[in-house]
């Protein structure tokens, strides 16, 4: 009996500690406000890297997952319309900047890429937020004309209002935001 | 011109009174300018304070907290930050190098940093300036400390007076680490940033001065003397923050993430320019109380100069009535007080531009020295001349109020003489 018990106990300590190992981790969310993006951008040298983050809502009018072939067709462009860097976000042409890279994700924010997923919210129409991860590489050949960033962002995605932008170059770094009436960004002081 | 020549020579009569308002309009032009100049100046000092570093990282926060209480010695901490975390992101492949910071202790109200000696070297303020020695140098010995140029000449040390530190940061101290005394092996020279205001010790220091204390009290009984202290293992347990440069700037936003989201500990990365953006943007909004009352001071120059030309009108009867008996139409006399007002304010314009860019040459050395503030003196933009031209516009237009007046009264007034 004594060895069935000590080994129910066993049994229960090998189930329990994995549980409290995920206790212990600390869970943590970012922030997610609809209608504000983030866009991120790291300069030195000829090249540009950039960084969207942009809540779904602002981008395809919902967050949960797409489950009607409406819904995937409109992320599919949204993310299209997203990895085409130079159109969605304007360098001047004097810069001669091409993209070098382009990698356009829609993520749910509890989950970081590449983590197991296993929980259950991801059932279709299970209330939820997404958001829409883009990463750029981008570089210039004459990086010294790259005054100033215009965006069709906002023409091109309805629900998005205000994009707060992040610069950081060897000169230092600033911040400025786009909004919707001032869809532009001036980088004279940073290059 | 015939006109302006006329108002000329009338202004050339009353020579006093003219120059007193052309004076009062010269001032508040200086005064409209020089806040501008001012503002300008301190955003870009302010904006200066820190430079060269790509991230300030410390425990998790808002990063307006964590850039007070780093930078400018404002406010406490919410937590510390575990010494192995720092260690951690000192082995980030992309951090090129990364100082500590430990805050907590003071000296007569000035704060006490913990730090090591790449701080001198790594901190870095308006455009990459780096902090230069006045007298003496970084620490060598264990209880060196490293003092501010506010701090040396508010309290008066010299290289090599003993201090003693305070726990706690208030500036009357009941616990003091008097077992333990400073010596002062340097004083850092201006910078007009919170270093002048500021002890800088070694972070060996820090631990050693508290090692034989419990819960923030000396124990009674233990203590350990310097000598003692000197052979023990000081590495600290915690920092308050750390300042962190990157090989390159591409991997800032990949490393702020990656320490935002650390798991072992929660973290906040901040990147200090952004955060003294927002800042300035919460205490930038007296920037416009200080446009709005320049602006009044310039209107009430130029309601100071209509009263002037209004005034003189009634003793200036005859010099309209001759005008008006030599044929000057009631027209000409119009344009002749409006160019009286419109030549008083150019000249209060000019003399206020040219007094200010007199007055900063003189006093630009002496305000960067006192107040760290660094003036630049660059020929006026294109909305400060828009400003200026708006401001003689107006004294034009102003003059065409006893102009009016002049107008309706020389119709038949001051022809006849009344007894």
């Amino acid at each position: 009996m004594s060895k069935v018990l000590s080994g129910l106990a066993s049994l229960a300590i090998f189930v329990t500690v994995p549980a409290l190992a995920e206790e212990a981790a600390h869970r943590q969310l970012g922030p997610h406000v609809h209608g504000q993006g983030t866009l991120d951008i790291a300069i030195d040298g000829k090249k540009i890297e950039m960084e969207l983050v942009s809540p779904g809502m602002d981008i395809v009018g919902f967050e949960h997952v797409a489950s009607t072939d409406d819904q995937k067709a409109a992320v599919e462009k949204a993310k299209a319309k997203l990895a085409d860097v130079l159109t969605v976000f304007k360098l001047p042409a004097a810069a001669k900047c091409k993209a070098e890279a382009a990698n356009v994700e829609n993520r749910k924010e509890t989950h970081k890429p590449g983590e197991k997923d296993d929980d259950d919210d991801d059932k279709p129409g299970a209330p939820q937020h997404s958001e829409f991860h883009a990463t750029y590489t981008i570089s210039c050949e004459a990086p010294e004309n790259v005054t100033g960033l215009e965006t069709v962002y906002f023409t091109n995605f309805a629900g998005a209002q205000l994009l707060n932008v992040n610069i950081t170059s060897p000169k230092g770094q600033t911040q400025a935001q786009m909004t919707r009436d001032k869809p532009t960004v001036d980088l004279t002081g940073v290059m | 011109m015939m006109i302006f020549r006329l108002a000329f020579q009338s202004l050339l009569n009353r020579w006093v009174t003219a120059c007193l308002t052309v004076l009062a309009i010269a001032v508040s032009v200086m005064l409209l300018l020089g806040v501008e100049k001012v503002r300008t100046g301190a955003r870009q000092s302010f904006a200066d304070t820190i430079s060269g570093t790509d991230l300030i990282v410390g425990a998790r926060s808002g990063s307006l907290n964590l850039l007070l209480y780093s930078v400018f010695r404002i406010g406490n901490a919410t937590n510390n930050v575990t010494w192995k975390s720092y260690q951690d992101i000192a082995k980030m492949p992309e951090v090129s190098w990364i100082v500590p910071l430990s805050l907590g202790d003071s000296h007569h109200g000035f704060r006490v940093l913990g730090t090591n000696a790449d701080y001198f070297t790594h901190y870095k303020f308006r455009h990459g300036q780096s902090m230069t020695f006045a007298s003496g140098g970084p620490f060598t010995d264990l209880f060196d400390a490293v003092i501010g140029s506010d701090v040396a000449d508010a309290l008066g040390y010299k290289v090599g007076d003993k201090i003693v530190v305070a726990h706690g940061v208030g500036s009357i101290s009941f616990v003091e680490h008097g077992d333990k005394p400073f010596r002062v092996s340097g004083i850092l020279a201006k910078t007009g940033t919170p270093i002048d205001r500021t002890v800088h010790v070694s972070l060996e220091a820090i631990e050693a001065i508290h090692i034989d204390w419990q819960n923030g009290a000396p124990v009674p009984g233990e203590s350990i003397s310097a000598d003692q202290v000197r052979k023990m293992d000081l590495t600290p347990r915690a920092i308050t923050a750390a300042m962190v440069g990157l090989n390159s700037k591409l991997a800032t936003f990949k490393v702020q993430r990656r320490i935002n989201d650390y798991p072992e500990e929660p973290l906040s990365a901040i990147m200090p320019g952004v955060a003294l953006q927002e800042l300035w943007g919460l205490i930038g909004t007296a920037e416009t109380a200080l446009s709005v009352v320049s602006a009044m001071v310039v209107a009430t120059a130029l309601l100071g100069m209509v009263t002037m030309i209004l005034t003189t009108l009634n003793e200036r009867r005859r010099e309209m009535a001759i005008l008006r008996s030599v044929g000057a139409t009631p027209a000409t006399v119009l344009g002749l007080l409006a160019a009286e007002g419109g030549l008083l304010t150019l000249a209060g314009v000019v003399a206020g531009t040219l007094g200010l860019y007199a007055g900063l040459a003189l006093l630009r050395p002496y305000i960067d020295h006192t107040y760290g503030l660094s003036l630049a003196i660059d020929p006026p933009r294109a909305d400060e001349w828009l400003k200026l031209g708006l401001i003689v516009a107006a004294g034009f237009v102003a003059g065409l109020l006893p102009a009016i007046r002049a107008y309706r009264l020389s119709l038949a007034d001051g022809m006849m003489v009344r007894v």
